[in-house]
């Protein structure tokens, strides 16, 4: 993830009450944070009352952190992401709630089919109306999963994205590796059917 | 997005693991920078890495599967951060609101601030956000639609601020175009020879050619991968333009990996690299002439990367462990140039300077940029030229006095640039999705553009008082893409590897994609307007490789391209297909040898 210049430095002087040193990071991640949450609610409304949200939550609990060892970026994109679990879960959005962490201890072995269900004929007529074929994609993956491939896109290594999504490092490689299948057959079959 | 078919290869019961663990096999360094591998299924997979980096060097599969994999991970990355891109435009910032809100919460201790004075005069001409006045911040929330209640009515405030960000919006706009305007000043172009290369082109330009003729040759590369085969063969052609005559350079490579990576600045040999066992082999390619590799990389060595060539008879090769070296193609003698810290693309040469895109794998948090570093001082530091773009080429102008790329990146808006080669003097040429491809003969740069599903080959203006010339209305009638895969919507369907334009600006050979699933090398005359189909209906297990045009001799063989006129679609029906130079090139590839060796 490309970050400031000097953010461990901001990060620092914003634990320690520094508003010009948050003020900065907010310039710098707002709209970052911004388009990530718009892409997994596709919701202008809803996005922009998370996105004030996460950085108000942030900016109350920076002072509780220990500014030396706090990773800014994977820090507010874990806050930004569990604002948008809360609101599913408050919303009742059962089928985008899987961002809980894995059930059971072999939910992240690779062999494991986690996304094949949803390529599926029932579940693909579900899908809601999205602007194009991109979105449509990363709308009809578990938003862990979405999470993940918007976190990579975005240039987190698998350690940010690990730290974002409170998961272990394997977890990451296998959900992101999930993801990435899943993405290439949804897209795939979408496309397809777009064009017949 | 097209997903390729590696039916046909052996499976492996690793290639499960190689696509799982793609990213860290690509860039072994960030988990073994991790310091907090606690975890046991990470320390698997630690031990699984080391195991994979020995195997994958020699299992034809795993190179197969990893080959795909990074290549669809680089589609959808750029597809998604296109999204995310244009969702940021999708939802207004929420940074003033956020600034008052917290603004607000100090001024329970600090009231009437001039700070705190300026975010919410600055809220109040945005009409939807609420500054709650309860003092506590956590409750803070929008309110769509509505004006902010409980907000201090300052109506010649707000009349002010609205005046004033008004100015503002003209000011900025009176700037932009300004900026746009002396961005399209003229640009001069000169003299300079180099070679192609992937994400770096200093091409070879007429006007200082000794024969303005004697680039009238082209290289295309084919693999093909059988499916009832095991593996894939590589083979080198050069065409004549004017003939449709070919010559194969060398002997059909019995490897999928091999990557052409340029032509010589006198157009006489090519350039090239692949896997063979534990080994990345450098060879250089000439007619007639018996290839030797002169030049090995372990294959294990993950920093391994590109080659570009610096004069004709000198190369640059990145990675290793000896970082980046010179060598002598002639005698294989070689001089360690610079160290080489992280793994890099190189772009192109410009005496002392060496150019090239760093920062390549995202997931270790940089974007790609192009950067220079002077090759005779020992402690010289990277100089970053470019914006931060991820997979865009660099033109180097022919008389080095410019780079053009085509901006990607979120540094800026998304378009076609020039900047001075120190770096200096960033202009915005043209806004939009344009690819730069090459230049025209009197060294303007030309661009093409999809407009209306047809792919236009563009002059670009140098000044305000030039128009822009379209040079061809479209440079592949009916195809649906210039690139190696089904772009999504949110990217362009050109890739500028898909295309060669000559050095004079008057022939172009491309790689297009059409809605039936096949791919064609197109040759297209830009001073007649017709498009010749040089290899029809190319399956997915066909590669093309086009590194450029040469001045390389073609004796008399082979058979001319068939001419379909550029205004009707692209197609070889009829029996002048059966006698393509396509057809005759895959029955060579195609021998008893091949087939014997890797059926089964």
């Amino acid at each position: 993830m490309n970050v400031l210049e000097d953010e461990q430095q901001l990060t620092l002087a914003a634990c320690q009450g520094s508003v010009e040193a948050f003020e900065t990071l907010v310039t710098y991640y707002e709209p970052r944070i911004r388009r990530m949450l718009y892409s997994l609610t596709q919701d202008v409304q809803l996005t922009q009352d998370l996105c004030q949200d996460t950085f108000l939550a942030a900016y109350r609990a920076l002072p509780r952190m220990n500014g030396e060892e706090l990773r800014f970026a994977p820090w507010l994109y874990r806050i930004a992401l569990n604002q948008v679990r809360s609101e599913w879960r408050r919303r009742k959005h059962v089928t985008m709630v899987s961002l809980l962490p894995p059930q059971g201890p072999n939910e992240d072995t690779f062999d494991e089919p986690g996304e094949e269900y949803l390529v599926s004929e029932e579940r693909f007529e579900e899908q809601v109306v999205v602007r194009d074929l991109v979105q449509r994609v990363l709308m009809q993956l578990p938003t862990a999963s979405a999470m993940c491939l918007l976190l990579d896109a975005e240039g987190f290594s698998y350690r940010e994205i690990a730290e974002a999504l409170q998961d272990s490092l394997s977890a990451v490689r296998s959900r992101l590796s999930r993801a990435r299948h899943a993405f290439q057959q949804i897209y795939t079959r979408l496309d397809q059917e777009g064009r017949s | 997005m097209k997903q390729k078919n590696l039916d046909g290869f052996q499976s492996c019961p690793f290639s499960a693991h190689c696509l799982r663990l793609i990213d860290d096999l690509d860039a072994p360094s960030v988990s073994q920078q991790f310091e907090e591998i606690s975890i046991t299924q990470d320390i698997q997979d630690e031990y699984l890495l080391a195991q994979l980096r020995l195997h994958v060097p020699d299992c034809p599969t795993c190179t197969a599967v990893l080959s795909n994999a990074r290549r669809v991970r680089s589609q959808q990355r750029a597809a998604l951060y296109g999204l995310l891109q244009e969702n940021e435009s999708n939802v207004p910032s929420m940074i003033p609101q956020i600034f008052a809100a917290i603004y607000h919460k100090q001024d329970a201790s600090a009231p009437n601030t001039k700070r705190t004075q300026y975010y919410l005069e600055e809220l109040a001409v945005s009409s939807r956000a609420v500054i709650p006045h309860d003092g506590d911040s956590s409750n803070h929330k929008l309110v769509g639609g509505q004006p902010a209640t409980g907000r201090p009515l300052r109506v010649l405030r707000n009349a002010f601020s609205l005046a004033t960000v008004a100015a503002l919006i003209f000011a900025a706009i009176g700037i932009f175009g300004h900026m746009y305007a002396s961005g399209r000043s003229a640009v001069t172009f000169g003299p300079h020879l180099n070679a192609a290369s992937n994400q770096g082109k200093a091409i070879p330009t007429a006007s200082l050619l000794p024969d303005r003729q004697s680039f009238s040759s082209f290289v295309v590369g084919l693999t093909l991968l059988s499916a009832s085969s095991a593996l894939g063969v590589t083979s080198i052609y050069n065409y004549d333009a004017a003939t449709g005559k070919k010559q194969q350079l060398g002997p059909p490579f019995t490897a999928s990996s091999v990557q052409l990576d340029g032509i010589t600045p006198d157009g006489q040999s090519l350039l090239l690299h692949y896997v063979s066992g534990n080994h990345v082999v450098f060879q250089a390619v000439q007619p007639g002439s018996r290839i030797d590799s002169f030049y090995q990389l372990s294959a294990n060595d993950w920093n391994a990367g590109n080659a570009i060539w610096i004069d004709d008879t000198h190369v640059l090769i990145a990675g290793g462990e000896n970082g980046v070296v010179e060598v002598d193609t002639q005698t294989g003698s070689t001089v360690r140039l610079l160290p080489a810290p992280k793994t890099i693309h190189l772009a192109f040469y410009r005496t002392p300077y060496l150019y090239y895109v760093s920062g390549l794998p995202i997931q270790q948090g940089v974007w790609p940029a192009l950067y220079r570093i002077d090759t005779t001082k020992s402690n010289a530091s990277p100089q970053r030229i470019s914006m931060r773009s991820p997979g865009s080429t660099y033109w180097l102008s022919p008389d080095g006095s410019k780079i053009f790329y085509l901006n990607k990146g979120p540094d800026s808006k998304r378009g076609i640039y020039a900047v001075n080669p120190d770096g200096t003097d960033s202009q915005l040429l043209r806004i939009g999705d344009a690819t730069p491809i090459g230049y025209k003969d009197n060294h303007t740069l030309m661009f093409m553009e999809e407009v209306d599903d047809r792919f236009q080959v563009v002059q670009l203006v140098m000044t305000p008082k030039q128009k822009e010339t379209i040079v061809m209305n479209d440079a592949a009638p009916g195809a649906i893409s210039l690139c190696d895969h089904q772009v999504p919507v949110t990217d362009s369907p050109i890739c500028d590897n898909d295309i060669a334009l000559d050095p004079y600006g008057k022939n172009l050979i491309l790689n297009a994609y059409y809605p039936d699933g096949k791919h064609r090398v197109i040759f297209d005359d830009l001073t007649s307007n017709k498009s010749n189909v040089l290899m029809p209906d190319l399956d997915s297990h066909t590669q093309v490789q086009l590194p450029g045009w040469d001045a390389m001799n073609i004796p008399v063989t082979g058979s001319s391209p068939k001419t379909v006129p550029a205004s009707g679609q692209a197609s070889t029906t009829g029996p002048q297909a059966s006698v393509s130079a396509y057809s005759y090139m895959v029955a060579a590839q195609q021998d008893r040898r091949y087939t014997r060796q890797y059926t089964d």
